[in-house]
This record gives structure tokens, C-alpha cells and sequence, in this order.
């Protein structure tokens, strides 16, 4: 079977390595991904009937998304996802900003917890990460390495 | 990141575990960021905190605090919750909310002033011009950027907190001169121009401006206070503008030319009769005409005046049976109410006065699967409703029908 790589390098916010299946999707809105979830105390899957992942669990993958939008309770929410094991591992980025960033920097300070978060590639992460691809996102050194089987 | 002396004396814990701690998340924050340094701030606003009550990760940081003996060092206030178990005149408390919030005990600990208002600016924690502000709520930030000059990031929930604990923020954004020029000229070119308007060229204006800063020209002569509130929350909801310049009005913008700071737009808008009219039809996703279960208004807080304003149209009426009307306020307000005679009116008419968040309601049962009605151009973007003035939302009220 054949096997690419490639190591793509940008800025990594938040550090850790972790390794998993990529998942490739639009920008989200966490506290609306999470809302009902949020309100009950049981987060799972992805509540928000407009994103092109709804119903489906974060839990495992490394997301790739361009930016987060909306609710200025996106990163609690994330935290939450992630404290409740049902977040992403890591986090992949075009544009990284504070909102969604607060859920991994306090994922990491208060629970010990590493999702980390890598932005601004020197490729497209979207030309160059499909879901399904296996990713090591290393968020001191700020790189993604991608594995495509077959 | 550069740090100063008494900012590293905190992140080594010479202040405190809890200072250290709070230290600790703003500086990883900042260095993710690629701030080159902190800003010391004057004061902090906490968001929509009774949403979070039964979030494990949001309670246990705040516990962690308090177990730490944490207190905030700058004037911090907070958001209206849901309901207020209170005022006999609140609606009746959804099941998700019932029942007392351990973040309140602990926000009392912490020494938050209990304002409970999303319109601190009016109510509790007032900010003065150049004052470095750690805010969370959307429509607050722009409103004391625009309107008071006081400099604050759309800032994220968790970073009011620790900030409200050290008294710093990550110096980015509307902190620095150079981001807070105009960048989009908006030309108001509307005859008649009613103060009820603003909440639809908000809603409009937050479309074509994104992040970006409008310089607004057209509506100084209608431009209360209340008027801006309402222009700024519907701005904040439908993009991510967090500050406007209104030329003559509002105080970092004497002239056009200054709002812009010496630069040209990089876009020009013009809010006619026809884009207005458009946009207020954009603003009910709900099919007007219809049955109504609820009129929600004062989203943000209504300001004393249009308290003052919807009780004279609620006079010697009555709000039809089985329809309620929730007119939202600060704590200030109802007291100013009370003591003129004004509360009795609304409560007369089958209105509720109460300091509560129709956002928050309106997310949970029994009250999210209710026809709504709202002058609020947030509301109308978040939630499934009939828009309509405030005069037409009180016709609505005692009609029935939207």
C-alpha cells in the first residue's frame, strides 16, 4: 500500500502531542455545537442542526477548521467538551483567536488536560489535510505531519 | 511576551496561589496569542454565568479560586440571570435553572458586585473614557467602546475571570490606538428617522461590517442613549463589530476625518428607506400576523427611559389573557419605576417588570417552543420571533397577534 507524508509547519498556541484521525470541517460555533448539552450538564455530540456536523462526536479526532465564530462561551463550551472526553485531541487551525484558544489553555492549567492547538501552516491545511488522514500535531514545535494510506 | 516586574512577581506566586494561577492561564493566553505584552485593566464584566451552572469544567476553575482565597482586584459585576427568583412579577424559573447556582455563593465570595444587569455600563459598574476593561457580553463591549471611549475586547469567558483576579488582559485588539480607527463609512439616509429604527441599522450594519468598525453618519439627532444600546447589540449579534464612531457624537470621533484617523474607508455603505424596511422584514424569522405567546422586551436591559416609555402605551390597557409581556430592566430602574408609579401601570396592564435575560428564557423549556415578539435586534437574530417597535410589540401584546 502506498503511504504519503508530509509535515506541514506553522505557530503552535498550545502545547502537547497528539496523534489521531483527521476530521476536515467549516467553522464552528461551540456553545451552539454544545448548547443543550451545556444546559444539562451531559455533553456528547454535535447539537447544532445548521453545521454540517451535527450528530456527529469530536471525541478521538483532530478537528481542522478554519476559525471558530459566534458565542463568546465557544472556548468554555470546548472545555467542557474536552473535560467531558468528548472533544477533539487536537486542533488545527487556519486562525487561532482567544475565544476558542481559552478551552485548551484552561483544559491545560487547571486539569492537566493537552489539546494542542496548531494555526497559521506554511500550506493550506484544507489543499493538503482530508478526513481520514492519519495527523501528529506537535503544539510545542508548531507542526502537523499527515499520513494518507492508499 | 514582555512582562513587568510586578507581572512576574505574580506568575511566581509572591501575590498569592490564586493570583499565580489566574497569571499562569493569561500568560499562556497572551504567548498563544503573539501579544507582545499585558495591559493592567480597571474593571471586569462576567457573561452569561447561569448557563454554565452545570458545566464541570467552568464551576470547578471558579471553586479552585475560591479554595485558593481568590478576590478580584478591579470593580466586577455580572449578567442578569434567567429569571429572578425574587420579584414575584418574574416568569416562572425553566427546570434547567432552578434551584440555587453554586457560582452565586461563589461569585459573592470572589466580592462581584451583584448587578446582575447586561447594561453594567448604566447600573453598577460604570466605566470612565480610556479605561482598560476586561468585559465579556457582546453588547456591553460595544457600547463602552463606542459610546464612552473605554477600551475592551469581545473578551472570552474564563479570561474575564482571571483578569477580574489580576487586573490584566492580554494587550491586543480595541486596547491599542492604532485598531480603533474607523474603517467603513455607513451613510443613514433615512427620512423620518425614528429612534426605533437603530435596532434594525445595527442588525444591518453587523452584515456588511463583520469585524470591521463603521463610522456612522446620518443619525446624530436621534441618537439616545437607548437608541445606541440597541443599535450596538444588534451590530454585535449579526457580525462581530465591537466599536462604531458616530462623527460630532461619540468622543474619539470630533470629526469624519478624525474617526477615520487620517485614513480613507475601505468601504462605503449607504442605509436608505429601502434597505431599512428590508431589513426589518429579515429581522422576523417568525411569520408575522400570526398568534403570539410572549412579547419579550429590553434585550439589552431597557434603560429607565424606555421603561418610562412602555408604560405610557401600556396605561389603562390590558395585555390580552394568556400572552405575557416581559419587560426586562436593571434592579436601578425598577427601583426608579416603583417609586414613580411606573411599575404599578406595567403590572396593571398584565405586564412583568423584572431584572432577567429573554435570551436565556427563551433557550429552555417551557418558554422556547413559545411565539415570540421583540423589538431587540439580538433577540430577533438568536431566536426564532416576530420583530416589531416597541409600539407595535405592545399593540401585539394586547391583541394577541404579532
Amino acid at each position: 500500500m502506498e503511504m504519503r507524508r508530509v509535515v506541514l509547519k506553522g505557530r503552535g498556541l498550545n502545547g502537547g502531542v497528539a496523534k489521531g484521525e483527521a476530521l476536515v470541517t467549516k467553522p464552528i460555533n461551540f456553545f451552539g455545537a454544545y448548547m443543550q448539552g451545556i444546559l444539562s450538564g451531559k455533553l456528547s455530540k454535535i447539537e447544532d442542526t445548521k453545521h454540517e456536523l451535527y450528530g456527529k462526536s469530536l471525541e478521538g479526532k483532530i478537528l481542522v477548521f478554519p476559525f471558530s465564530i459566534g458565542s463568546l462561551a465557544g472556548g468554555v463550551s470546548l472545555l467542557e467538551a474536552i473535560m467531558q472526553g468528548v472533544g477533539p485531541k487536537a486542533i488545527v487551525n487556519s486562525k487561532t483567536d482567544g475565544v476558542l484558544l481559552a478551552g485548551p489553555v484552561f483544559a491545560r492549567v487547571f486539569y492537566d488536560i493537552e489539546v494542542p492547538v496548531v494555526d497559521s501552516l506554511d500550506k493550506d491545511p484544507f489543499d493538503t489535510i482530508r478526513n481520514g488522514d492519519y495527523l501528529t500535531v506537535d503544539g510545542n514545535k508548531g507542526t502537523v505531519e499527515v499520513v494518507r494510506r492508499g | 511576551m514582555q512582562l513587568t516586574k510586578t507581572e512576574k512577581e505574580m506568575l511566581t506566586g509572591k501575590m498569592g496561589p490564586a493570583v499565580e494561577l489566574a497569571m499562569k492561564s493569561i500568560v499562556q493566553m497572551g504567548e498563544g496569542l503573539d501579544a507582545e505584552r499585558l495591559i493592567p485593566t480597571q474593571g471586569s464584566h462576567l457573561g452569561n454565568v447561569d448557563l454554565l451552572r452545570h458545566c464541570t469544567g467552568y464551576t470547578g476553575i471558579v471553586k479552585k479560586f475560591i479554595d485558593l482565597g481568590a478576590e478580584v482586584c478591579v470593580p466586577t459585576s455580572e449578567n442578569p440571570y434567567p429569571a429572578d427568583p425574587r420579584n414575584p412579577e418574574s416568569p416562572s424559573i425553566p427546570e434547567a435553572f432552578q434551584g440555587p447556582s453554586p457560582l452565586e455563593g461563589y461569585y459573592r465570595t470572589l466580592g462581584v458586585i451583584p448587578n446582575w444587569t447586561c447594561t453594567p455600563y448604566l447600573y453598577g459598574n460604570i466605566p470612565r473614557f480610556g479605561q482598560h476593561l476586561s468585559w465579556e457580553e457582546s453588547s456591553a463591549v460595544i457600547y463602552i467602546n463606542s459610546v464612552i471611549g473605554a477600551r475592551a475586547n469581545r473578551e472570552p469567558i474564563l479570561m474575564d475571570l482571571v483578569s477580574a483576579i489580576t487586573g490584566r488582559t492580554v494587550y491586543s485588539g480595541l486596547h491599542i490606538d492604532e485598531n480603533r480607527k474607523g474603517e467603513i463609512l455607513c451613510n443613514v439616509k433615512v427620512k423620518g428617522l425614528k429612534s426605533d429604527d437603530f435596532a434594525a441599522i445595527g442588525y444591518y450594519l453587523g452584515k456588511v461590517c463583520g469585524t470591521k468598525i463603521p463610522v456612522i453618519d446620518g443619525i446624530q439627532k436621534k441618537a439616545s442613549s437607548s437608541s445606541l444600546k440597541n443599535m450596538g447589540a444588534a451590530a454585535a449579534s449579526t457580525g462581530a463589530v465591537s466599536m462604531y464612531h458616530i462623527p460630532g457624537l461619540t468622543p474619539e470621533a470630533p470629526t469624519i476625518e478624525r474617526a477615520f484617523g487620517g485614513q480613507k474607508p475601505v468601504d462605503k455603505v449607504e442605509i436608505d428607506d429601502t434597505v431599512l424596511k428590508k431589513t426589518k422584514k429579515e429581522m422576523s424569522s417568525a411569520e408575522a400576523g400570526g398568534e403570539i405567546d410572549i412579547v419579550g422586551v429590553g434585550c439589552p436591559h431597557y434603560t429607565f427611559e424606555e421603561v418610562a416609555s412602555i408604560a405610557r402605551l401600556l396605561k389603562g390597557k390590558k395585555v390580552k389573557d394568556g400572552v405575557q409581556l416581559w419587560v426586562c430592566t436593571h434592579n436601578g430602574a425598577i427601583d426608579l419605576a416603583k417609586q414613580q408609579g411606573i411599575a404599578q401601570i406595567i403590572k396593571e396592564a398584565g405586564g412583568r417588570l423584572f431584572s432577567g435575560c429573554i435570551y436565556c428564557l427563551h433557550t429552555v423549556n417551557p418558554y422556547s417552543d413559545m411565539r415570540l415578539m421583540s423589538d431587540s435586534g439580538k433577540i430577533c437574530y438568536y431566536r426564532r420571533a416576530v420583530y416589531g417597535s416597541q409600539r407595535e410589540c405592545v399593540a401585539a401584546a394586547i391583541s394577541g397577534r404579532a
